[in-house]
């Protein structure tokens, strides 16, 4: 009898099957797919299970951008999805917001992932800033909604993309960025359920740090080659953009740091490498490390970073006279991506948006324009 | 803006162009201004006339609030103390009686209070109050006596005395001293009906007035008379020939060494005038006047009105008692 | 029996972004003498809106204490600056045509004109704040003083600002409640003008953009009349935001570095310079790449320039359709006076020639007194400035006995 897999990577949208599709090549066994889709003809027939949803709404010609019809197709198939999702203890979902099916699937289908007894983290895209204002306003209200069902939440910004891979590169290579990360994550959180690591953690430790809906979840990833690789990973993982945020996000309670390299990795490399993540991102709490020899790696170490920030007991702003009320189940997930990490300090107020571009996110983010290395 | 202004203003939501757009006609500024002292400070300023008519008013509440009270009728009996005055010769025990007769005692409501008190006779006013720490607040003004009747009642009982106020009434006279009721003429020989306080003594109406008159007018004859006797006294008729009063002088107020005078008369219908008149004359000289021989004389003030020629107008003459 | 006029008090306030600031002065002969200066770090306002009232109200109610405890004079009446979105202006016209029998103009032609240019009702929800004079045509001829003239089409313009009815209110409520009349709102850019701008500036044209931390307002003189002003809500406060989240550093270090180390400009060789946070090498000390910081800011700086020439470009097609609009030297001979707290930022003028194509300088408030003469300030000192001219106060007279006791008990 074939166990369900540990991990099931569910593509979700236009965007997130293309980039589940181009990752299923490179997975460990234990990470089953999953690729769901308005539009039928990005379910490749044959090989991984696909499910076609609002067969009745849309049929299978994809959304046009709709948010709601996306969400009512996603409704639809409940029944199916909750079968999809049942028996298997961790769900990443991957999906591109601004889009009808991303935006408007997302939330629900996490949400029933998370039904069914499933840790969910989501890895989900921004549009780019020049996709206009009616994507990002759609995404924008996706990903607060996401971020209530889901137990981790990734968000990935299409203009950091571009910021990673030089001017002139052809888009599909910011896509391969992007790729890389989630790869990344993905071999991490793969690494962990599996058999026969260097240092070996229980399943259900990480399933606890991402054990509660809308925290804020940070994420980073980084490479290093050569001498001292595990160190340059390191500071690679630190300085990984995806990180990067003023505020709350910086420093997070609990961490889960995988480490993979080749052969030559020692266990004293990888607790250096975790020595200088923690340093940057915090883990006060509990700090849970897996280090994994993947030969192929080579002399390549890689070193993922996954962590929560469980809300802190000081006292939130109080809620200002006439304010809403803030409701104590969904802490300060204000703090989450989003809003500190483009806009910084204009978080929280409303997008500006002069020629459909958000003139709050700064300047060199929209123009894309690569910052010189920092000394 | 005056009130005609007021009312008939012009509503806003009545198109009147721009001008009703224009911020200034949205929001009329009414500010007060910033007292020189508060510079720098709290900036809120209030007008003071809302506080003033405030406390004018609440002034006037308490004022009318305090008034009432004084006549209500809820206060908690107090210990019970009395502040009590009269003008006469009531005691604060009579008047403590009066109060605590009643079930409620002391707690009596002031209305019934005064109501008891002005039952009695002797008394012709009572101003009773409650203050506010349950203390009663009594002022009287008493019937003043000008005479007293004796009267035996029957036989066995001691002597009764009453007195006769200047208004025909009787009362007991409680609290009267002995020498002040001793002073006081009798009034003898009268014909009465009723007894007790509804005692109405005829030709009291002549007689009290008569005394009263003379009490306050000529307190030295006053004090001379121990008696008036209403045997001759029909009433105030005019024109009753005969009617008169006779008042019986103490005979311990005059000088030995002439003849005693033991009566006086007056007539009914004229005392007023024999009185002026009796102020004027000397009696005294006129006892000692050659030819006053009999020990006892009668004076006759009564000035009977028979103008003819034939029978001038008598004098006050004085007319020897027969010895008996 | 007329007492003799005192003479008059002007304060002024300007409530931006970052701070707000109030100038008391007194007319004497016709200018203005400061008798008091206040400024003080603003509180509830973000992007030139209000988002916290309260604190707001708090901090405008000690920036005028301190104005009143340091002249020792009670503020009765103020003048508020209005800035930002929430200002709209358009053109209004209204025509009359000259009775042909005599073909001269007539005062009652001219203000028959205005009348009808203000009977233009403002939009839904909106409130006339300022009627601002522009060029009167008299067939089509711009002129000065129209009356006695000949023509057949007397055409007034004016420049109207409103604002939502919501947002007034809640001003002048603020203010009223510390007991102040509001006694007229001035245009802040045109204030910002007033204070940098000279009259032959403003004769034969300029562009003036006051940069503050929130919002870039401008405003364009021609012929010494308004001839169109916007408002860009970009400000000091996106620069050094975009500074804080590429560096990742605290808002207050983002500032810091700003002022010390920022330029419109990005240069080739700034990329070669290192430079330390604190300076002193101590611990938790931080490098950075200069090239960084330039490439940052002078992006999000010549973008805010960007988005003001496409704005102006913008207005003026809409007030000339039809015509392509050019924007150079010829139409605005005095070129682009920039003030405001980030005209502060080293080389804005040449960033602003670079995007624009004009001539710009930086423009310091012309003051009597030295510490008001910052580009910060312009805002604050134009205002007085322009209220002296277009809205005077009222003359003062000393009040009698019977005035007295009426204000004491006026409800």
């Amino acid at each position: 009898m074939s166990a369900p897999a540990s991990i099931l990577l569910v593509g979700l949208g236009g965007a997130g099957c293309s980039m589940v599709t181009r990752l299923a090549a490179q997975l460990p066994a234990e990470v089953g797919v999953a690729l769901l889709d308005t539009d039928a003809r990005s379910l490749p027939a044959g090989g991984g299970t696909t499910l076609q949803l609002g067969r009745a709404q849309t049929r299978g010609m994809g959304t046009g951008g709709e948010a709601a019809l996306g969400q009512a197709s996603a409704e639809s198939e409940e029944a199916a999805l909750r079968r999809l999702f049942t028996g298997v203890p961790l769900v990443v979902l991957v999906t591109g917001l601004g889009g009808g099916t991303g935006s408007g699937a997302a939330t629900v289908v996490a949400g029933l992932a998370a039904e069914t007894g499933a840790t969910v983290l989501s890895f989900a895209t921004m549009p780019f800033s020049h996709e206009g204002e009616r994507r990002m306003r759609q995404a924008n209200d996706a990903t607060v909604k996401l971020a209530q069902k889901c137990h981790g939440l990734v968000v990935v910004h299409n203009d950091l993309l571009l910021q990673q891979v030089s001017p002139d590169a052809p888009l599909s290579e910011s896509f391969a960025a992007a790729d890389n990360w989630v790869g990344g994550a993905l071999r991490g959180l793969a690494g962990a359920f599996a058999p026969g690591a260097l240092i070996a953690i229980d399943p259900a430790g990480l399933r606890s740090i991402l054990s509660t809906p809308g925290s804020p979840t940070l994420f980073a990833f980084g490479v290093g080659q050569g001498e001292g690789a595990a160190m340059k990973a390191a500071r690679a993982a630190c300085d990984c953009p995806l990180a990067h945020a003023p505020g709350a996000v910086a420093k997070v309670a609990s961490l889960f740091v995988y480490v993979a390299g080749g052969s030559a990795m020692t266990t004293t490399e990888a607790f250096e490498a975790v020595g200088a993540v923690r340093t940057r991102f915090g883990g006060e709490t509990s700090t849970i490390l897996c280090a994994r020899i993947e030969a192929s790696l080579g002399d390549r170490i890689e070193v993922s970073v996954l962590g929560a920030s469980l809300p802190a007991p000081k006292a939130a702003a109080k809620p200002k006279k006439g304010a809403k009320a803030v409701d104590p189940s969904q802490p300060i997930f204000e703090f989450a991506t989003e809003e500190s990490m483009r806009r910084g300090l204009f978080g929280g107020t409303p997008m500006t948006f002069i020629e459909g571009q958000d003139v709050d996110v700064p300047a060199y983010i929209r123009k894309a324009v690569r910052l010189p290395a920092s000394p | 803006m005056g009130l005609f202004d007021d009312l008939f203003r012009k509503r806003r939501d009545a198109f009147m162009g721009p001008a009703d757009r224009d911020w200034r006609a949205l929001v009329p500024q009414d500010v007060n201004r910033v007292p020189e002292g508060e510079i720098g400070r709290k900036r809120a300023v209030r007008s003071k006339l809302p506080t003033f008519l405030a406390a004018g008013f609440f002034a006037v509440l308490v004022g009318l609030l305090w008034w009432a009270v004084d006549e209500s009728t809820t206060a908690a009996p107090a210990a019970g103390s009395l502040r009590f005055k009269t003008d006469g010769f009531l005691t604060a025990d009579f008047v403590k009686k009066v109060v605590a007769n009643g079930p409620e005692g002391f707690g009596r409501d002031v209305r019934s209070i005064k109501t008891d008190l002005e039952a009695d006779n002797q008394v012709v006013a009572a101003d009773v109050r409650r203050r506010s720490d349950g203390t009663l607040d009594i002022a009287l003004r008493e019937r003043l006596a000008v005479a007293k009747i004796v009267s035996l009642p029957g036989k066995g009982t001691p002597m009764q005395v009453r007195l006769v106020a200047s208004d025909g009434q009787t009362f007991a006279g409680a609290g009267y001293p002995e020498q002040a009721v001793r002073n006081l003429p009798e009034i003898q020989h009268f014909r009465s009906s009723g007894s007790d306080d509804k005692l109405l003594i005829e030709g009291i109406e002549i007689a009290a007035p008569f005394l009263l008159a003379v009490r306050t007018g000529y307190p030295n004859l006053y004090k001379q008379w121990s008696a008036v006797s209403l045997r001759d006294c029909f009433g105030a008729q005019e024109d009753s020939p005969g009617s008169n009063l006779r008042v019986t002088v103490r005979p311990g107020t005059q000088p030995m060494d002439r003849p005693a005078l033991v009566e006086i008369v007056f007539s009914t219908a004229n005392w007023r005038n024999e009185l002026m008149l009796l102020g004027r004359i000397n009696v005294d000289e006129l006892l000692r006047r050659p030819g006053t021989t009999s020990q006892a004389y009668v004076l006759k003030m009564s000035i009977q009105n028979r103008t003819n020629a034939n029978s001038p107008v008598p004098e006050p003459r004085l007319v020897p008692l027969p010895l008996r | 029996m007329t007492s003799k006029p005192l003479p008059s008090l002007i304060a002024v306030i300007d409530i931006g972004t970052h701070k707000t600031a109030s100038l008391l002065g007194q007319i004497i002969d016709g200018k203005a003498r400061m008798l008091s200066f206040s400024e003080r770090r603003t509180d509830g306002v973000v992007k030139g809106t209000v988002t916290d009232l309260e604190k707001l109200t708090q901090c405008v109610h000690e920036v005028v204490n301190d104005i009143e405890r340091g002249s020792g004079r009670a503020v009765e009446q103020i003048y508020l600056s209005l800035s930002g979105p929430a200002a709209e202006g358009e053109r209004v016209k209204g025509f009359v045509a000259v009775p042909a029998h005599d073909g001269k103009v007539t005062a009652k032609d001219v203000s028959d004109a205005i009348a009808s240019a203000k009977r233009l009702e403002p939009p839904e929800g909106r409130t006339t704040i300022l009627y601002m004079r522009q060029p009167t045509m008299l067939d089509n001829r711009p002129v000065g003083n129209p009356v006695g003239m000949a023509g057949k089409r007397l055409e007034v313009t004016f420049w109207r600002v409103t604002m939502e009815e919501g947002n007034m209110r809640m001003r002048v409520g603020m203010v009223n409640g510390m007991s102040i009349r509001v006694r007229d709102f001035i245009l802040a850019s045109h204030a910002a003008a007033c204070a940098t701008a000279s009259d032959a500036d403003k004769q034969g044209g300029v562009l003036v953009i006051d940069m503050g931390a929130g919002t870039t307002d401008w405003i364009l003189y021609y012929k010494e009349h308004i001839l169109c002003a916007g408002s860009i809500p970009v400000g000091g406060e996106h620069l050094t935001n975009d500074l804080s989240v590429a560096l990742r550093i605290s808002r207050e270090t983002a500032e810091d570095l700003k002022l010390r180390f920022g330029s419109a400009m990005h240069r080739e060789n700034d990329v070669n310079q290192t430079i330390w946070k604190d300076g002193d090498k101590g611990v938790g000390d931080q490098q950075f790449n200069r090239g960084t910081i330039t490439q940052v800011l002078s992006l999000r700086y010549q973008e805010t320039i960007e988005f003001v020439r496409k704005d102006v470009i913008r207005r003026l097609e809409a007030i000339f359709p039809g015509h392509a609009v050019k924007l150079d030297q010829n139409m605005i001979p005095s070129g682009v006076i920039l003030t405001g707290g980030s005209a502060n930022l080293a080389d804005a003028s040449e960033a602003v020639q670079q995007v624009t194509g004009l001539s710009a300088r930086v423009g310091v408030p012309n003051f009597e007194n030295e510490s008001l003469r910052k580009p910060e300030y312009a805002g604050v000192v134009g205002l007085m400035t322009a209220a002296i001219t277009d809205a005077p106060p009222p003359v003062r007279r000393p009040r009698g006995f019977l005035a007295q006791l009426k204000e004491l008990f006026r409800l």
